[in-house]
């Protein structure tokens, strides 16, 4: 596995001995693609879990694959699947959430801000 | 009186009428839930404010303040749906702390008609499942055997209905999560049309697919809670500004006039014998009641599982990205935040606060959605979704109303798809395409496999013409005659 991929912390992969290594499938779902994928998901992926994965969304992929003997020259996507209504409310001032309300789900907080690691 | 035996408007009736109280309806369930739920597994957590607000139902009504046609009705929630100060999990560990400021509008309606909150009930992890095996509260089970699932991913509001712990339940359905534990779990599952119920305050799995509605005991409950839960909502633009029919009361049996198409593709390899055989009586039961037979095809739906994961995944991954450990729901623990870089505390929360089956959809929507394979996954999946909806235009042209089977088999057992999910996806064959046409549908149950499994049919409507959806429905719960047919002692 690459090192900059986040790991699970209750998966040790140095117990993974060289033998046991999941072998990925080189296909569609190989090792980078796995890492790739899982670093734009922002998701911490297992060993174990990435060979399972790569197997199991191969084979899914793999029969998805099927709609491309679907002829669609010319067709418009379907993005929603009713007409869309378009339609106005006026434009007044509502009572929203208070500050409270919005904060008091926050796992860490300082006041009304937020906590999380340097953005900047 | 039983109130296992009463419909939703008896109940509220009898409520007006100080016949009986909300108090005793609410103490009733609760007494089931702890009887019997501990095996079945279909709440996750009951509202503990439910017989202090049933008290202040029965006062209203004493001092001459009673409206709503939900008066003093107790109803389980799918634990999608928000409830203000009450726990909403999505079933997934990531928003397992989560109280919700606010009330869907679901939720809201509902009260509003005076219908009281009894509990959440229990998912697959972000209505991603069609087994309630996801779930970060563990397993539900089929209350009419335990061995088996009881469906999902709405398999907790199903199977409360089914064991008489709620009289009626709410539901989501992105790919057949009301129609498919419907029918696995012997109760009436119906999904309006796309744009009739509003999402806001729903957790979204896929916007453009989901859709709320009512698990029932009777079609006339199911018509009910539509009627209440429907209707435009100025905080979800895709709502219809079309008025909501009185549905419950325009239901009539007698289907004269009625064109009922039999879809072509139903008879698959892996069809089930049983299941075949109970959509082919409920064919003659519509035929029995006045309905013209005629044949249609939608030789597509073949591609619909494909389509729909594709579509549904992909916008699995979007939706999803707002979990992220910042402004509620789990956050991995970290020894200090300053220094950690931002991308390790993303993943480590998101790979911690979700299971399997919910990375394995955002992994396949990000794949979908990534540089290179946006047009050969994404876009070709849309529009093979417009061709299909175009072939139910065409159908719909030649009937009212398509009758087909909810699902391939009956009810599985518990582990038996759990490590294949290709051939839980597969389940999904004859739901999935209603939702990417947003036509409504309805699980009516007609009949048992030969293990004594419930199997439902389905019916599916055109836009908004659920008045001959639910008409249908009703002749064919006439025909069936399973009232009484429950899997408790009654």
């Amino acid at each position: 596995m690459s090192s900059d991929r986040p790991r699970d912390p209750k998966n040790n992969s140095q117990d993974v001995v060289e033998s046991q290594k999941p072998q990925l499938n080189q296909q569609l779902f190989n090792q980078e693609t796995i890492d790739k994928i899982a670093k734009l998901s922002r998701l911490a992926v297992s060993d174990q879990q990435a060979l399972a994965f790569s197997q199991q969304l191969a084979q899914a992929l793999k029969h998805f694959e099927e709609i491309s003997t679907v002829e669609t020259g010319g067709i418009e996507p379907l993005i929603t699947p009713t007409q869309i209504e378009n339609w106005t409310r006026e434009d007044v001032v509502d009572r929203g959430l208070s500050v409270e309300d919005m904060m008091a789900n926050a796992p860490e907080r300082v006041g009304n801000l937020f906590k999380v690691p340097p953005v900047v | 009186m039983n109130p296992l035996q009463m419909s939703l408007s008896e109940m509220a009736e009898g409520v007006r009428q100080q016949k009986l109280s909300s108090r005793d309806l609410v103490e009733f369930y609760r007494g089931r839930i702890q009887k019997f739920d501990k095996e079945i597994n279909s709440f996750i957590s009951l509202n503990e404010e439910a017989g202090a607000e049933a008290s202040r139902i029965d006062e209203a009504v004493k001092s001459g303040r009673s409206n709503g046609r939900l008066l003093g009705v107790p109803i389980g929630i799918k634990d999608l749906l928000c409830t203000k100060g009450l726990a909403t999990t999505a079933g997934s560990k990531i928003l397992s702390n989560f109280i919700p400021p606010y009330d869907c509008t679901v939720v809201s309606r509902l009260k509003e008609e005076g219908a009281i909150v009894l509990g959440k009930l229990n998912l697959d992890e972000f209505a991603m499942g069609s087994s309630n095996e996801t779930s970060y509260f563990g397993v539900c089970r089929n209350p009419w055997n335990k061995a088996y699932v009881p469906g999902g991913s709405s398999g907790g509001s199903a199977a409360a209905v089914a064991m008489g712990l709620a009289p009626a339940t709410i539901g989501t359905d992105t790919g057949g999560s009301i129609r498919q534990p419907a029918s696995f779990c012997g109760v009436v599952g119906f999904k309006p049309t796309y744009g009739r119920v509003s999402r806001y305050g729903i957790v979204a799995y896929a916007s453009s697919l989901d859709q709320a509605g009512p698990m029932t005991r009777s079609v006339a409950d199911a018509a009910l809670l539509s009627e209440v839960i429907s209707g435009q909502d100025p905080l979800d633009q895709t709502t219809t500004q079309r008025k909501v029919p009185t549905w419950q009361s325009q239901l009539k049996a007698d289907l004269k006039g009625l064109k009922v198409g039999v879809l072509k593709e139903f008879v698959t390899d892996s069809l089930h014998a049983d299941v075949k055989k109970t959509v082919n009586a409920g064919i003659e039961a519509l035929c029995e009641a006045g309905a013209e037979i005629v044949e249609v095809s939608v030789p597509l739906t073949k591609f619909a599982v494909p389509v729909y994961y594709l579509i549904a995944a992909s916008e699995a991954s979007s939706n999803l990205a707002r979990y992220d450990g910042v402004k509620y729901g789990h956050r991995a623990e970290f020894s200090s935040l300053s220094g950690l870089d931002l991308e390790t505390f993303y993943s480590k929360t998101r790979g911690e606060g979700f299971g399997d089956e919910v990375k394995r959809r955002i992994m396949l929507g990000t794949y979908c959605l990534s540089s290179g394979y946006f047009d050969q996954y994404y876009t070709k999946a849309c529009q093979v979704r417009r061709l299909i909806k175009n072939e139910y235009d065409s159908a719909f042209a030649k009937c009212d109303v398509i009758v087909s089977p909810v699902t391939t088999t009956p009810a599985f057992k518990i582990g038996e798809r759990v490590s294949d999910p290709l051939q839980m996806y597969m389940n999904d064959l004859f739901t999935t395409s209603t939702n990417l046409a947003g036509l409504p549908g309805i699980s009516v149950p007609f009949g048992f496999s030969v293990d004594r499994l419930p199997i439902g049919v389905q019916l599916t409507g055109a836009p908004f013409a659920e008045q001959s959806l639910l008409n249908c429905a009703s002749a064919l719960e006439v025909a069936a005659n399973l009232k009484g047919v429950v899997p408790y002692e009654s």
